[in-house]
């Protein structure tokens, strides 16, 4: 019997923002997202005090998965971030940042009135979404989809920013180019009607080089035992009749479940269920199916059946290999055992082909049809980097989808930062009076507002740099700059994103620092192409939430705490 | 006297008891912890019990006081469960607290009971009673120096409660609704934005800055099309009855991606999928087709006959034959289906799916006619306008329309928000819109009713005074008005909120009300007693207190007061067409509205807790069960003095 206990009365915490301990676990958490951040990002490891698996990371995602927040503060934060990069993949790092920034930015201030600033946040972030909405933005560039260069840029661009992948810039390009590949594979040509996307399967192999990966058309699965070349000569040219189970052939009773059975003399249910078994297998051969695919496990006797007769038996395809099988074979799962295959339930495949990719031995299964569908070999030296490495690719391939919903990139390498907030700050600065009327706020209000906006927007960029260095911007076009080291370096160079070229007469001041107010300029013509791209839907959609959240947070007055 | 007011104390104690069973705290050795009244007793210790209430309602009153209005902020709570939600939702706010203080527990009850009628007004129910609280405190002091107050207080929330059952429903009809009618007309309204401000006002209170426009905009859409300007009243409580079906929430999205959808989403995928390219007949059905041992007991015994497996394949190949004879094309399932049904439906291009919440086919059955099929019980047949698949947020869920006979057109409501702690805000005030509309719903048809009937047997009588004449004026020509409408049954959404307009149902936002209301208490002499009124009127200007700063209040008082004048001026002297042409000129910024209904409601509300709270005499903390045999224990307490103890039985 349970016993009814009274519940504790909740813990109340008056002002959450104002005291000293939440301020210095919010500057803390600032700490660990901004040197995570960008192409020089320290990795972090986390692993947890008795040991075991050791974790080397820098993404968003990951890290914050494994962080266990004790003030609900910064989890509502760190779940507001996880849910992001669910949907869009990409920019966790920079909402965390920007958000963070703007609650601590606006505690200092140590106004009584936050409400006023909220306002402004949401004001401010308007004009951003109409900026990088309009037509005027010279921060964002269309992708052109008649040739694969920005699209390869994006996907290099996201494996840039991940350093825990390790990656030299030979291993990005390739896998870049892979990426896109296998993005470009997943597109259904020449369909009318509803469209689906079609699928990309990632398989990973260890301690293989990272060149060795590889993207090809169909699925890949593994060889089945005792398949050898051979046999695949001898079953001739394609196409090959296919069938594919979902209940278990194992010959068990599996739909009682855990009951006792009690069973009459004379009926041996195992024998009558293999019996049955071995019928199914004598009509599928009779049928001409050359691949048998089941789901579950195969009996053994039936195995051996469907080998002597030369059909291809592949078990354990496991349930998230069924619908690709499905659908590059048009096959139907079949579910009984008793009825005979209905002959709508088999499918066809043009061909098999053996793949060896590094130390594993794949069998290729091509679709009859140009179907959508693609598998992407991944390897790398080990574990930890392949597991990211893995999940970059899955995430830069969703992020590449994104672009045909909002065919547009925005200017990596922190220039889109820089622009939107000198934009803001010359914006706001022309129409003071008039918009501080219409919002219900003061002057002053509205002008401190921006300016943290605008700051902790700078400070996104500011975070980019780990090695003490100084973050410039450029008075004419707004874009960012590393300051020049070797004075004797010939090569030419660029921006943040690579758009413009340094020369001369260019204007640079450090970024943190005060400048004027100026409209950045857009850069005219150049046969420059940006090679630093970032997610325009992702990165929108990170901004529009990370002022949701700080503006949620900032009208925290209280935190009421269960402690049963 | 003393032994008949004694039973009285015990008569109101018991009902205390006996309503909040939650309040007695197990404690200690239980025996009347403070008792009033009588022998012995000093006024000190009778006193105890006001200013016990009075220091309980406070605390309440300062956590929520923050948190009013739309320059309140929110509070962050935390869950055992670890789940982290930021709301302003008052109930929500304080049954977070887990309050220990029976009293506080019991004004919480009231709380609850009010908000679950009307969705709205927990913040300023605990800030009036505070206020009510207060000066009650003032006026007993004043009373009496030197002699028992308790019978002073308790006559006093008796005469209180009395006055809201008779004359603070006079006040409302005669004076609130009619200058809230003058009132929205003179600001140049129009009937059909109502539905906006409404929606506006209640939602300003509750959400964040930026979130407001974005939900209401949300809302509003979502009305008109279900609507589609039909029978507004019906839509209405369609709404409120079925919102927790009607909408679906999406995370990682920012709240300005919400939206409507056509037809009813359920958040599951199709198990398979066919596209029936338009109408198609569905089945509903409520258990697995397949072969199942689960649903007999625990204990079974198995005579396995050699052709078993083929035997059981029979008996389910029969059943799906015979769904097949009923040409349907889409299969609805509450639960789940064995692999072999799946395999048929794909054979067979029936579109399938699973764990159908059955609330959900509750309601496709309620709105399109359906047919229970005769021979498998538990099955419905009905047509299904389309069926598609929609992508929310990285989920595939499946989506139904409905051919509906009646008015409501099935909508569902997407909401969006960052994380799920952030969307609970929005959905608790969605959910509240419909409450609230429900309710102002409710009260339109009520006090139409009781006018028509008030004015009929008002105009055969001899109009008695001045005032009364006035009003009665007032409102045979609104019901005129009313009846040259459709008929009750039926009400065209233009006409259902020209109605509540004209009606006097909706008031502007930000005390309007509440000095209102303040004014009518304090000029209105004639109605009961004084004190009440005077004490209430006070009470209920702390609400706009609290919502603006010093300065503004009394800029907003006395803008209002004066505008109040002018009107009853012009009421006095011209006919209401000349009017309406007047005010239509000087229209302002609108200001967003609520309901008078849900604010009276709130009142009424308040001083029944007041005078719960007030009659309390004594808290018991008894060792025993409570409600186990109320007629034993009643017996029991009459006999016994003072020091009682309830832990003997």
């Amino acid at each position: 019997m349970s016993r009814i206990c009274k519940k504790k009365p909740a813990v109340c915490t008056d002002e959450p923002l104002s005291n000293s301990t939440i301020c210095q676990k919010i500057a803390l958490l600032i700490d660990i997202l901004s040197t995570s951040y960008g192409p020089t990002g320290r990795l972090k490891q986390i692993h947890n005090n008795v040991g075991g698996h050791v974790l080397t990371t820098s993404t968003s995602t990951v890290l914050l998965k494994r962080l266990e927040l004790s003030e609900p503060i910064l989890k509502l934060i760190s779940t507001s971030i996880q849910h992001h990069t669910t949907r869009y993949s990409d920019c966790g790092l920079f909402m965390g940042i920007f958000t963070l920034r703007l609650v601590e930015s606006t505690q200092k201030l140590g106004l009584r009135n936050v409400a006023a600033l909220s306002k402004v946040y949401m004001h401010l972030l308007e004009e951003c979404n109409l900026y990088l909405k309009g037509d005027s933005c010279i921060c964002k560039v269309r992708v052109d989809f008649t040739s694969c260069d920005s699209l390869v840029a994006l996907a290099t661009s996201m494996l840039t920013s991940k350093p825990a992948c390790m990656l030299n810039s030979r291993e990005k390009q390739h896998i870049g180019s892979l990426i896109t590949q296998a993005f470009l594979y997943s597109i259904p040509c020449n369909s009318t009607g509803v469209t689906c996307f079609g699928r990309t399967v990632t398989i990973a192999i260890e301690s293989q080089s990272v060149s060795d990966a590889a993207v090809f058309p169909g699925l890949l699965v593994d060889v089945p035992e005792m398949l050898q070349p051979a046999d695949l000569k001898r079953l001739g040219s394609g196409p090959f009749k296919v069938v594919l189970f979902s209940t278990s052939l194992a010959g068990d009773i599996s739909e009682v479940g855990d009951l006792a059975l009690e069973v009459y003399g004379g009926v041996d249910p195992d024998f009558e269920v293999l019996q049955q078994l071995l019928r199914l297998g004598r009509h599928v051969v009779k049928n001409k199916a050359s691949l048998f695919a089941c789901q579950k496990v195969i009996h053994p006797v039936l195995q051996q059946y469907f080998r002597e007769h030369g059909v291809i038996v592949i078990e354990r395809l496991g349930l998230g290999l069924m619908e690709p099988f499905e659908q590059i074979t048009g096959a139907q799962a079949v579910a009984s055992l008793c009825s005979p295959v209905p002959p709508e339930a088999y499918g066809l495949i043009k061909g098999f082909s053996f793949q060896s990719c590094g130390s594993r031995e794949l069998l290729q299964l091509l679709p009859c049809k140009d179907f959508p569908f693609s598998t992407m070999v991944l390897c790398h030296r080990n574990e930890t980097m392949l597991e990211e490495l893995k999940m970059t690719c899955q995430r830069a391939e969703h992020v590449l989808r994104l672009t045909l919903r909002e065919p547009y990139a925005l200017l990596g390498g922190g220039c889109t930062e820089t622009l939107l907030a000198t934009h803001i700050t010359h914006m706001t600065q022309s129409m003071v009076a008039k918009t501080a009327t219409s919002l219900g706020v003061s002057h002053s209000e509205f002008l401190m507002a921006a300016e943290v906006f605008c700051s902790s927007l700078r400070a996104v960029t500011l975070s980019l740099e780990h090695d003490g260095q100084d973050c410039l911007i450029d008075l004419t076009y707004a874009h960012r700059w590393v300051p020049d080291m070797d004075l004797h370096n010939s090569v030419k160079r660029a921006c943040g994103c690579g758009l413009v070229e340094d020369r001369s007469n260019l204007e640079k001041t450090p970024l943190n620092t005060a400048y004027h107010t100026f409209c950045p300029v857009s850069l005219e013509n150049t046969d420059n192409q940006p090679k630093i791209l970032d997610s325009f839907s992702a990165k929108l959609s990170a901004l529009n939430v990370a002022v949701e959240i700080a503006n949620l947070v900032l009208d925290v007055k209280y935190i009421i705490r269960d402690v049963n | 006297m003393q032994l008949l007011e004694w039973h009285s104390y015990l008569y109101h104690l018991k009902i205390n008891l006996y309503n909040y069973t939650s309040f007695v705290v197990l404690n200690t050795g239980a025996k009347w912890s403070k008792c009033s009244h009588g022998k012995g007793n000093s006024m000190h210790e009778e006193c105890v019990s006001l200013q016990q209430s009075l220091s309980v309602v406070g605390v309440l009153e300062c956590v929520v006081r923050r948190c009013v209005g739309p320059e309140g902020g929110s509070v962050l709570l935390t869950r055992d469960t670890g789940e982290i939600i930021i709301t302003r939702h008052g109930q929500r706010i304080l049954n977070t607290l887990h309050l220990e203080h029976p009293m506080a527990r019991m004004v919480l009850d009231c709380v609850s009971a009010h908000s679950q009628v009307t969705a709205d007004g927990t913040k300023s129910f605990i800030l009036l009673l505070a206020a009510l609280l207060r000066g009650i405190q003032n006026s007993a002091d004043k009373h009496g120096i030197g002699q028992s107050t308790a019978p002073y207080i308790r006559n006093l929330a008796h005469r209180l409660l009395a006055f809201s059952y008779k004359e603070f429903d006079d006040i409302i009809t005669h004076k609130i609704l009619p200058n809230a009618y003058f009132y929205c007309s003179r600001h140049g309204y129009k009937s059909s934005s109502i539905l906006d401000l409404l929606v506006g006002g209640y939602i300003a209170g509750r959400l964040g800055i930026g979130q407001v426009d974005i939900l209401k905009r949300v809302l509003c859409e979502f009305y008109h099309k279900v609507s589609q300007g039909q029978d507004a009243v019906k839509t209405i409580t369609f709404l409120h009855s079925h919102i927790s079906q009607l909408h679906t929430t999406v995370t990682g999205l920012s709240i300005g991606c919400s939206e409507v959808i056509e037809g009813l989403v359920v958040t599951r995928d199709w198990s398979v999928w066919t596209d029936p390219n338009g109408s198609a007949k569905a089945l509903i059905i409520h258990e697995s087709l397949g072969f199942c041992l689960i649903a007999a007991s625990n204990n079974i015994s198995l005579c396995v006959q050699h052709d078993w497996l083929s035997r059981i394949d029979q008996a389910l190949e029969q059943k799906l034959a015979s769904v097949l004879q009923l040409q349907v094309r889409v299969l609805l399932s509450s639960v789940k289906q064995p692999e072999s049904v799946l395999q048929w439906a794909r054979l067979n291009h029936i579109a399938l799916l699973e764990c159908v919440d059955s609330a959900q086919l509750d309601l496709l059955c309620r709105i399109s006619g359906t047919e229970t099929v005769p021979h498998p019980s538990l099955q419905h047949l009905l047509m299904l306008k389309f069926c598609s698949r929609v992508q929310l947020g990285g989920h595939r869920y499946a989506c139904l329309g409905t051919f509906s006979q009646c008015v409501p057109q099935i909508h569902t409501l997407v909401l969006c928000g960052p994380a799920p702690g952030l969307l609970d805000q929005i959905v608790c005030v969605s959910r509240g819109v419909f409450t609230l509309l429900e309710h102002l719903c409710q009260s339109i048809i009520s006090t139409q009713k009781q006018l028509n009937e008030y004015t009929n047997s008002e105009t055969d009588n001899i109009r008695e005074t001045q005032e009364n004449c006035e009003s009665s004026v007032l409102v045979s020509s609104q019901s005129q008005r009313s009846d040259l409408d459709l008929p009750q049954s039926f009400l065209s959404s233009q006409g259902f909120w020209d109605r509540i307009m004209r009606a006097g149902g909706v008031i502007p936002i930000g005390g309007t009300f509440e000095f209102l209301l303040h004014h009518f208490l304090l000029n209105a002499r004639n109605h009961g007693d004084s004190e009440s009124c005077r004490l209430l009127a006070e009470a209920l200007l702390c609400v706009p207190r609290t919502l603006f700063s010093r300065r503004r209040f009394l800029d907003a008082q006395t803008h209002l007061l004066s505008e109040l004048k002018e009107m009853t001026n012009v009421q006095d002297l011209s006919k209401r067409s000349e009017l309406k042409f007047r005010f239509n000129e000087g229209s302002t910024l609108p200001v967003c509205l609520e309901s008078v209904s849900s604010k009276q409601q709130l009142v009424v509300s308040v001083l029944q807790c007041l005078n719960r709270l007030l009659c309390i005499g004594a808290i018991l903390h008894t060792r025993t069960p409570l409600l186990s045999h109320p007629s034993t224990s009643s017996e029991d307490e009459e006999g016994e003095t003072e020091n009682l103890h309830l832990s003997d039985y």
